[in-house]
């Protein structure tokens, strides 16, 4: 396992995320726009439960068990969704009129990167879903890194973040078969392997990543693991209601979520029925472990705090009042940089 | 100065630099080595990820896409060409306490930089060389474009009136567009109700359609309420204050048929079957009437519930009744101090302008005698004992047949509402395209008043806010003569060729058919229609507005406004619906292309610069430069053409085509190539609002909170707030009326709930009242249910290609797992979707979260976006007779005020396997 002097977090709150993907848009723009990356989202957002993307990642193995490397299956491109190319250029300007209409050019979309976007589980009026946005999760224990023969797989010594050292990259893959989230991309223009790089860029001149700086929804908590004035050590250590995903993947992820919760069930008479959650238990427990119940009955007690008008700090964590409050030690302005020729 | 030793050095301001040592000293060795000056690598792979992240300049812009937010945006420029955007995110706390606005945005906004440079954009000027529609275009010039147009528009002045040529404001609004139309004597098209957003119910009660307190002042709200509102989808940068108003103790009910995105993050969801709503809101009536649980000062003080009803004509008792000559706009109360009918000041006919009743003592309930000034008798009541007749026929149990919603449901949803102090109750632009939307809006409104929630901070009914700037941001020059408007609908109605089938399901009491109800609206003049019936409109100019992708029945506004159509002008970035059925495309700049003010939403009090970051792309121009150009051929060809002065009669103006370009130019201080920032600065002159900021402030901080001067519009405006804005306090609307006591803006001068109107009474909608929705479509087992998407706002980025990619990459409509099943259809199925208007083929969405009897699609697909028809083929809007009344009150046409929507949920429909 490799030693970090300080490890990076991100803790993603669960109930405020309205997947509107800005974070995923901003990324995006950011980072994968270059030949070979079009299809590549190193965020995303997914609606839960649904097969998400690559589709049905969570099936595809990797990880660990008891300290013992799984085996993975190696995600496809359309898996993941292809970068759909549209027939633009016919439909305005070629002469076809109502013959043709806006579409994919070449096999029509099976899959895409949000395919099931609010399309959840259950039956109707107790189906549920929420959304779950999905980064590298810059883990401690990384899959990825133990499986490059290349060792081109680092985590940086002094912030934890996990990188694909393109120089070495051959191209192999086997990271992404390791994965158990399954969240490397595979360029085919530059025979390298490629993924979210916690915008080590900006995190260097002390900028948020671009996804939580950009989140409409304030639901990105960014800071140092064992800062404990910073709002990842309080939320993940001290008031234990964020957790990893999918803890039994044995990574030791460094994204963290606040659970969902959800509305009153309707019962048949068109009543409200409170005796269970929407979101099945067995559900929740699948994603982030037996604590989710812990957490939830802790979150949903200091809830109940500020409804009988008392104060929570829980809660005023989780509302951010002013909104730098959430990035810890990189609140920097990015306008405030100039850059200039050398 | 911090230095990177890589390609390119970073310099920062001394107080960041501060900052930015302190952070970097505990921070990564590498940006500790940064800043010390230490070499990196150049040639290392991080290196590459480094340099990306840079840029030359950034300037501050947002996007004039009528979403009602006002973000602000950092745009980045490098090597003269867009790069990316990020949000300013400098937005301060409006007050101690409360969540700050940082980032708003969105990820259409994040996204603009991209669709900017898609290679499909119109970049050239085209002009049409086959069929209307054929897709066959020819590039040309703008000098030939100029010039064949102009030739045009300068005939058909001199042959058919200049009322023949035609403009829709739609969402967008653009100065030049608004400046030439208003000059030339044209008509120009109102969008409020033709998309269906006029607030109808709203402006029965209030006499105003749109107010919204700060988004953040939601953190006081103790219970918050939304109907048929979808913020998470339809409202994203302010979306996060609701979720922390409920950390802060709010309890969050959604009210929706389907388990919408908003529902989600609700502590309870309700879910009426569609169109049903106003049962449930009636029953809630009913509920805290008959507990007790209302507000007797705010009712008796604030609404018409207290005011006498005469009970043989079921007319409002009037001065005009009890004394000679008097007025037929003051009336009565039953003052329990003096045992008499007494006058309230503050009606429309009053001579004194407070709601303050000073001794008066007004009975809530009662029945008495009163002695006419012609010497008879008549019983009269209050509204309120009439609205309780009316409650009295919703009960829970009558509401629970109708909506599916149990009695204990609606026993507990209106106790959390009525107990909870503040409540708030917001419903969404949506609401307006129900058929009997202002009955439901009445409704709704009923319980904020019985609860004595409005003008409470953290409480009220907020619908979607327009705050319109005193001295109109579209405007920036004085001197026009004003519009030739009108409202869309009606005009639709006439001209559109939509006659028939907007008034085929149109529900009335008697023997008059929904038709002779609405032309019968049209000929008493209460709905202008320029030209008027009979006269067909001839030049069609479409800019920042794209009508065959927008109207409900766009296939038979293109077969039949078409054909009477001798020119049809499209000014967009994009091939759009309506650029693709026209003679002419102009190429218009985008967004980070011109100089402009993004104009704002009560909810988000700030002021936004929309600067130019780049040049024009390709050879657009902004839409100032092209009309400057029309008209200066417009004036050179007015005397060799023969198009000669004439005297407008609609407006009493002069109007000379010879002199259209120094009318539009001022005198050539504003030509076709003036300075944007100029043209900006003008414009910040004529309001207040600008008085203590200059231009370059602006620019430099991209934004700035609203003053406490400046916004307000003349009374009796129906978009502009309703209450002070005070820096560091938050707003709250309608303290006008219920702290500084202005009468409210209707015939009583109070929130009305009685209308009097006489085809109120004949309707029996003098009250609300829940009435089924009327099978519009024709007898078919389901009914569609409609919204804003998450993916577009109208259809801009509808068809962006990242947009397209994290969707399906075609339209979609949701249906329920069991409509589905029963249908044996599966999920992403191609299906035929129809009822008696048209069919249309669309992919579905087979999911749970949908009610069973329903369809749900978002909105705003392009036509060309489908294989077959389009959503527009099954839409079947009818035109509500009631909400085209024009003779009462605060029930009259203006601009941006009363008139119909034109609508599509709830129409009926069925989807079949293919």
């Amino acid at each position: 396992m490799a030693k970090v002097k300080r490890q990076l977090a991100m803790m993603m709150d669960l109930n405020k995320c309205i997947g509107c993907q800005t974070c995923t848009i901003a990324c995006k723009r950011l980072w994968t726009r270059d030949e070979g990356m079009d299809y590549m989202w190193w965020n995303t957002v997914n609606t839960m439960p649904g097969a998400g993307t690559p589709r049905d990642w969570e099936e595809m193995g990797g990880g660990f068990k008891d300290g013992v490397a799984q085996a993975g299956r190696l995600p496809t491109r359309r898996e993941f969704g292809e970068a759909w190319e549209f027939n633009y250029q016919e439909v305005f300007y070629g002469g076809k009129g109502k013959d043709t209409h806006l579409k994919v050019v070449g096999d029509e979309p099976e899959w895409g990167p949000n395919w099931d976007e609010d399309q959840g589980a259950g039956e109707y009026p107790n189906a549920y879903y929420f959304y779950l946005p999905r980064i590298c999760n810059h883990c401690t224990n990384a899959a990825c890194l133990e499986a490059c023969p290349r060792k081109a797989i680092e985590k940086r010594e002094e912030d934890g973040i996990v990188v694909i050292n393109e120089d070495r990259c051959k191209g192999y893959r086997f990271c992404m078969e390791a994965c158990p989230y399954k969240k490397i991309y595979f360029n085919h223009a530059k025979n390298v392997a490629q993924k979210c790089i916690f915008c080590f860029p900006r995190v260097e001149q002390s900028v948020a990543p671009a996804c939580a700086r950009q989140c409409p929804g304030r639901l990105r908590f960014v800071g140092y693991r064992d800062d404990e004035e910073g709002p990842i050590w309080k939320l993940v250590e001290k008031w234990k209601v964020a957790l990893p995903l999918h803890p039994e993947y044995g990574t030791d992820a460094n994204v963290f979520y606040v659970p969902p919760l959800a509305p009153a069930r309707i019962d048949e008479d068109g009543n409200f029925d409170e005796s269970q959650p929407r979101i099945p238990n067995e559900y929740l427990i699948s994603l982030f472990g037996e604590e989710v119940l812990t957490s939830l009955e802790v979150l949903k007690a200091e809830m109940a705090k500020t409804r009988d008008g008392k104060t929570s700090e829980l809660m005023d964590i989780l509302i951010a009042r002013h909104w730098p409050d959430m990035f810890g030690d990189f609140t920097r302005d990015p306008a405030t940089i100039k850059w200039v020729e050398a | 100065m911090e230095q990177v030793t890589r390609r390119k050095f970073l310099i920062a301001t001394s107080t960041t630099t501060a900052l930015a040592l302190n952070r970097l000293a505990w921070s990564a060795p590498a940006a500790t080595g940064a800043v010390g000056g230490a070499k990196v690598d150049y040639e290392s792979w991080e290196d590459i990820y480094r340099n990306a992240w840079s840029w030359d300049k950034i300037v501050h812009s947002s996007h004039n896409c009528n979403c009602n937010a006002a973000c602000s945006w950092k745009i980045y420029v490098k090597n003269g060409i867009v790069w990316r955007e990020e949000q300013t995110a400098a937005y301060e706390q409006t007050v101690d306490g409360l969540p700050d606005f940082n980032p708003l945005g969105c990820q259409k906004g994040a996204a603009y930089s991209h669709e900017m440079y898609r290679p499909s954009r119109v970049q050239h000027p085209l002009k049409r060389v086959g069929e209307r529609g054929s897709g066959q275009w020819k590039r040309i010039s703008w000098e030939q474009a100029i010039d064949e147009i102009g030739t045009q528009l300068t005939e058909v002045v001199r042959d058919d009136g200049s009322d023949t040529v035609v403009a829709f404001t739609a969402t967008q609004g653009t100065v030049g567009r608004d400046r030439f139309v208003d000059l030339i004597g044209g008509v120009l098209l109102e969008p409020f109700g033709e998309i269906g957003d006029s607030f109808t119910g709203t402006m029965i009660t209030a006499g105003h359609q749109c107010y919204d307190g700060g988004s953040d002042t939601r953190m006081y709200s103790k219970c918050i309420i939304l109907w048929v509102y979808n913020p998470n989808v339809t409202r994203i940068p302010t979306a996060h204050h609701l979720n922390e108003a409920r950390y802060n103790g709010a309890k969050v009910i959604s009210i929706s048929p389907d388990q919408n995105p908003t529902h989600v993050h609700a502590d309870l969801w309700v879910n009426p079957k569609i169109g049903t709503d106003t049962a449930l809101a009636m029953a809630m009536a009913h509920i805290i009437v008959r507990d007790g649980l209302i507000d007797e000062a705010h009712i008796k003080e604030q609404s018409d519930l207290v005011f006498l009803v005469r009970e043989d004509t079921h007319k409002f008792l009037r001065a005009e009744d009890m004394e000679q000559g008097g007025s037929d706009q003051v009336f009565y109360v039953w003052d329990q101090r003096s045992g008499a009918p007494a006058q309230p000041p503050g009606c429309m006919g009053s001579a004194d302008k407070t709601l303050k009743l000073g001794n008066l003592d007004p009975a809530l309930s009662g029945r008495w005698d009163v002695r006419l000034a012609d010497g008879s008798t008549v019983s009269v009541r209050t509204v309120f004992d009439r609205l309780k007749d009316v409650l009295a026929q919703h009960t829970p149990e009558f509401a629970e047949s109708v909506t599916g919603v149990g009695t204990q449901a609606i026993e507990r949803l209106t106790r959390e509402y009525a107990t909870a102090k503040p409540a708030l109750i917001q419903i969404g632009w949506g609401i307006g395209k129900l058929y009997h939307s202002d009955l439901l809006q009445r409704a709704i409104y009923l319980l904020a008043v019985l609860t004595g929630n409005i003008g409470k901070l953290g409480g009220g009914f907020w619908n979607g806010g327009i705050l319109i700037n005193e001295g109109s941001a579209y405007t920036p020059i004085p001197g026009t003569t004003g519009s030739r408007g009108g409202p869309g609908a009606p005009w639709l109605y006439v001209h559109g060729g939509l006659r028939e089938q907007e008034s085929r399901w149109v529900p009335t009491p008697g023997e008059k058919s929904g038709d002779d109800y609405i032309m019968e609206a049209i000929d008493n003049g209460w709905m202008p229609v320029y030209p008027p019936p009979g006269k067909d409109p001839r030049v069609l100019i479409e800019c920042g507005s794209n009508l065959l992708r927008r109207t409900r029945g766009a296939n038979v506004v293109r077969e039949n406004l078409w054909p009477k159509l001798k020119l049809v002008v499209t000014i967009d970035f994009n091939m759009s619906s309506s650029a693709r059925q026209s003679d002419y495309v102009l190429p218009a700049a985008g967004y980070y292309e011109t100089e402009g003010l993004k104009y704002q939403d009560t909810k988000i009090p700030y002021i936004t610069i929309k600067s130019k970051a780049v040049e024009p792309v390709g050879e657009s121009r902004n839409e100032w430069a092209t009309f400057a150009l029309l008209a200066k051929k417009i004036q050179e060809l007015a005397p060799k053409l023969g198009a000669k002065p004439y005297f407008d009669d609609v407006l009493g103006v002069e109007r000379d085509p010879a002199k259209l370009y120094d009318e539009f130019t001022e005198d050539g201080k504003f030509p076709e190539d003036a300075d944007e920032r100029e043209q900006l600065r003008r414009m910040m002159s004529r309001t207040k609002l600008f008085q203590d900021v200059t231009l370059e402030e602006l620019e430099a901080k991209g934004q700035m909170p609203w003053p406490n001067e400046g916004f307000k519009l003349p009374v009796g405006g129906s978009l502009g707030p309703t209450s002070d804005y005070e820096p560091g306090k938050p707003y709250t609307p309608a303290t006008d009326f219920t702290e500084k006591k202005q009468p409210w803006f209707t015939l009583t001068g109070r929130q009305q709930f009685y209308i009097d109107h006489d085809w109120f009474l004949e309707f029996g909608e003098e009250l609300p009242v829940y009435r089924e929705p009327p099978k519009m479509g024709g007898d078919y087992p389901l009914r569609m249910s409609c919204g804003h998407a998450r993916w577009g706002i109208h259809s801009w980025l509808r068809d962006n290609a990242l947009m397209l990619r994290l969707q399906r990459g075609e339209p979609i409509i949701y249906i329920s797992a069991e409509d589905a099943a029963s249908r044996k259809i599966e999920d992403n199925e191609l299906v035929e979707m129809f009822n008696d208007v048209g069919t249309c083929k669309v992919r579905v969405m087979v999911t749970p979260t949908i009610q069973p009897g329903m369809i749900h699609l978002y909105h705003a697909w392009e036509q060309f976006q489908f294989r077959e028809g389009s959503h527009n083929d099954v839409y079947a809007s009818q035109l509500k007779p009631l909400n085209m009344v024009g003779n009462y009150g605060q029930l009259h046409y203006k601009s941006g005020y009363y008139q119909p929507n034109n609508v599509d949920k709830g129409a009926t429909i069925d989807v079949r396997k293919i």
